[in-house]
Formats: C-alpha cells, structure tokens, sequence
C-alpha cells in the first residue's frame, strides 16, 4: 500500500441518503460477497443483484475435502462452489439455509427475516464455465428456503452469456465468452434490469449524465490491515442534484476478480508491472450504473478489492473474499459476517454516505 | 469384514498424516537455519521445500482417496443408498468424459494454432528476430504443455472431492 497515494485522495463524503433503501449487487467474486453482504445487512437493504454468485457460506459445505481447513476451503471454493461436476455436487441449499439460521441466531448477521420482503435478481449466464449454472440455480433455491418469495426473485438463465455482466456497449467482449475483464456485450444494460427489479419502475438512463465519479480513500475503512486486500482508493458515483443535496438512495456495485482499478496480471507466477492492464477503471465506469444512478438520485458506491499473492493472503486475482482468505485463522473463518473486515468497511462506507 | 476394512482405511489415514509429520520433522532438520517447510508456518521457496509441499500434496490427495474408498465401503450394504449414489456416479462419469474430451480439443487446437504460427515465420535478417521467434514458439509449447497439465491436475481434484462430497452428502442424508 502506497500511504503518499492515499492521502491525496480525499475521504469519502456524506449525502443526504436514506440508508434504509439500500441494495448491492455484483458479478462473480462480487456476487459471492453480494450474498454476504446481503445476508449480514439485511436490515438495512431493500434487495440484491446477484451474477453468477454462489449461497452464503457454501465453501464450508464439505469440510473433510482436507485434514487442513484452509485448504478445504479453498477446494470447496473451486469444486463445489464454482464448477461442480454435476449439479448433485454443486452447495445444499437447504442446509446453507440451515446454516444463515444458524448464524443469525449467534447475532453474526442480521436476523434472517428481514429478507422475506427482499427483491431478489439472480443470473447465469447459459454458457459460463467459471461460475456454473447449477450453482447459481442453487443461490435461487438458497434464498427461497429463507422465505423470499417466488415473485420478488427473477430468476434468468437462458441468456447465452459467458462469465460476464452484461452490457450494450460495442466495444466490449462477446456475450458468450468467459474471459476478462468479463464485460460482454449482450446489447442490454443488465444493471438497469438489476436496479429497476429492486427498486421498482425508474427513469430511464440518462444520456448525458450530469454527476461525477469521487474517487475517496478506502485504507480508512480497514485500518491499511493488508489481510483485507483491498485497494487504497475507492469510488463513488454522485449524481449532480445529490452532491447538491437531494435526498438519494445508495446502491452497492461489487466487482468480480480481475476487475478493480489496479488488478495487476501474474506472467509465470510473477506480477506483470510492466504492462498494467487497460480495463481497469471499466466496472465503475461503462457498466451502466451512473447513467441509471444520474437519473434516479442513485449513489452507486464502487469499493475495491485487490490482488495479494503472499503466504498470509492468496488473492492474486483482486478478488472478494468468500472463501476465507481474509480470516486470522481458518478453522473458525469469518468471511461472512458483520465484522468480517471487508463486510465490515463496505458497511462503514454506505454509514459515510449516509452522514453517520 | 466391513469394519476390518473400515479401520484399514482410517489406520492408512492416520498413517498418512504421521508420515507427513515425519517427513516434515525430516526436512526441517536438513534445512539451513531459518528456512522452514511448508506444513510448519512459513514457505519457503527452497526446491528441497517445493518437492516436501508436492509431496504432501500428493499424499493430501492420496489420503483424499483412501476416505472415499471408505465412504464408498460404509454405504455399500445400504441398497437404497447406493441406489441414488450409482446415478450419480453415472453422472459423474458423463461429465469427465465430456471435460476430458473438451480437453482433447483444447490440445488439438493448440497443436493447429503452433503449426499456423511455425508455418508463418518469416525469414529474418537479425539473429536476435530470429531467436526472438523460434524463444516465442518454444514458449508457446509450453504454455500449451503447462495449461494441459493444470487442467488435468483440476479434473483430478474436482472429480476427489465431487466424490467425496456425494459419499458424505449420501451419508448424511442415510443417518438422517
């Protein structure tokens, strides 16, 4: 982490929000934590967007996979969690469910109650092999077995989309392949279907939009504590007639691995410094959130997750942790909860934002 | 004759993770003061620590395998349970044939693209072009290589632990 970096980025400032009108959402690594976040701050969402994620907790469904516990973690993480051989393999919803029960009743996360009234919307992409579709299916069945209702959970999987979120800007990769920055054209926004299905009819995108992208220092969130891998800056969309003091809601945009602002590819196993990939600043700038946010007083709140390749954290990816790889100690992991480090510092970020 | 081979696989485990200790013990001693294997708390990127890290992997695994075994044998005097183990398996079986055949076409089509790419070298004037091109063919073999067998190394996991999983899935749902 570079502190000289860090204090020229101002903090993150507050608005006039109503945080009880929250959501989140997020692809892949993000969709896991959006699970997460969703279930350890219920009270305080109205509903989450979840692509190509997989139910809370689901890499601890099979603990004798290692006599190690962080190495059945990380195996469950890549064989149950993300690509079962066949659905059978893929995380028991109804005990995933069992086990959030569980965890709200210990007073780790939010009751899980709260979530009955919820808007859910929840994709896989039909020809992603990163993320598969029996898991996501399983991430539906999840939520259902927590009392969401049928009807506040759309539910797609026909689209025939690789690992990716979907957008309609030329430029970006084909819909059906599975390959970074895992942004593809599929000649829709999907993060206007995410935001208009959780809070209802909007405003249609603007055009031009008005409002600006903050960039604010992160390292405040997590104490600079470098288990948490997450980067020095973050970002935050602001539309105009907010940061002029209309009332907002905020809106949560996780990205997937591979995709915050200074993700840096690992070449034979080494970091490739020299040749820093050309995306970076793409999931918080062209996936269609800032124009839905421009028109509808929308906060959209960008946190950034980064790569770490050290003994004490494996994440070269940059990605969000859902398996883990931020806990002191892996036999008893918290990666889930309200203080989990990274739950923990998104939870404070949406708090700023709200002037608390 | 069950709970012979029951505690067979549970000693071949145990003994497993006593050989691991001891050959951790073992390596330690050998090495240069401050470096420590992997297995204590720290790695360290010596080979003798690499090949102790691969050969506790490997013996991970093989213990992995030994626990199947012995989940297989629990349930194999439940007709009903290994009733729906064997769709299963034959699901299992389905999905590495078509990962190993999607394989197949992945090394297939590496082979193709190296021969496009040998085939359309030019003649070079410099020495340096020239070792430049010959150092990018030899590294996209090895790429190929590498990847081919990254991805059998992940077919192997997967399928351990999709077994694993199912035994102790299946098991669990037996006992309830």
């Amino acid at each position: 982490m570079n502190m000289m970096q860090s204090q020229k980025a101002p903090p993150l400032p507050s608005f006039n929000a109503d945080l009880k009108q929250s959501s989140v959402s997020g692809l892949s690594s993000g969709a896991f934590m959006t699970v997460q976040f969703h279930l350890a701050h219920s009270s305080t969402l109205v509903g989450a967007g979840v692509i190509a994620g997989g139910p809370f907790r689901c890499a601890e469904s099979y603990r004798a996979a290692a006599m190690i516990a962080e190495d059945a973690l990380t195996l469950n993480a890549l064989y149950v969690c993300m690509n079962p051989l066949i659905p059978n393999a893929a995380p028991d919803p109804g005990k995933l469910a069992e086990v959030a029960r569980e965890t709200a009743a210990k007073g780790l996360i939010d009751p899980v109650d709260n979530l009955a009234a919820q808007r859910l919307y929840i994709f896989t992409g039909s020809e992603d092999s990163v993320v598969s579709s029996s898991v996501v299916e399983t991430t539906r069945r999840f939520y259902e077995a927590l009392g969401v209702a049928a009807e506040h959970i759309r539910y797609e999987d026909s689209v025939p989309a690789g690992h990716s979120i979907i957008t309609d800007n030329p430029e970006d990769n084909p819909l059906e392949v599975n390959r970074p920055p895992y942004i593809n054209n599929g000649g829709f926004m999907q993060s206007r279907h995410i935001l208009e299905h959780i809070y209802g009819p909007l405003e249609a995108p603007a055009k031009r939009t008005t409002g600006r992208i903050v960039r604010f220092d992160q390292t405040e969130f997590f104490g600079g504590e470098p288990r948490a891998s997450m980067s020095d800056f973050a970002y935050a969309y602001v539309p105009r007639a907010v940061e002029d003091g209309a009332p907002c809601r905020v809106h949560i945009a996780l990205h997937g691995c591979k995709q915050g602002y200074n993700y840096i590819n690992y070449v034979n196993g080494r970091p490739d410094l020299e040749n820093g990939i050309p995306y970076g600043n793409r999931y918080f700038t062209t996936t269609g959130y800032n124009e839905m946010a421009d028109a509808n007083n929308l906060v959209i709140l960008y946190p950034q997750a980064q790569g770490a390749d050290s003994h004490g954290t494996q994440n070269p990816d940059g990605c969000w942790d859902w398996w883990g790889y931020t806990s002191k100690g892996a036999d008893s992991p918290d990666y889930y909860s309200k203080q989990a480090i990274q739950i923990k510092a998104i939870h404070a970020m949406l708090q700023r934002l709200g002037g608390n | 004759m069950f709970s012979t081979m029951m505690k067979m696989a549970e000693e071949s485990a145990q003994q497993f993770a006593a050989m691991q200790h001891s050959q951790t013990q073992m390596l330690q001693s050998l090495m240069p003061s401050g470096m420590v294997v992997p297995g204590a708390t720290h790695v360290a990127l010596s080979p003798l620590s690499r090949l102790a890290n691969f050969q506790n992997l490997v013996s991970r695994a093989l213990t992995r395998q030994l626990l199947n075994c012995q989940g297989l044998w629990s349930l194999s005097f439940n007709a009903d349970a290994l009733g729906e183990l064997q769709g299963d398996v034959l699901k299992m079986q389905a999905a590495i044939f078509e990962r190993l055949s999607a394989q197949q076409a992945q090394w297939k089509a590496g082979l193709e693209d190296l021969e496009t790419l040998a085939g359309g070298i030019k003649e070079v004037n410099t020495l340096s072009k020239l070792f430049e091109q010959e150092s990018n063919l030899a590294a996209r073999l090895g790429a190929l290589v590498s990847s081919q067998a990254t991805a059998t190394m992940e077919l192997m996991e997967s399928v351990q632990i999709g077994y694993g999983y199912l035994l102790a899935r299946q098991a669990q749902d037996t006992q309830d």
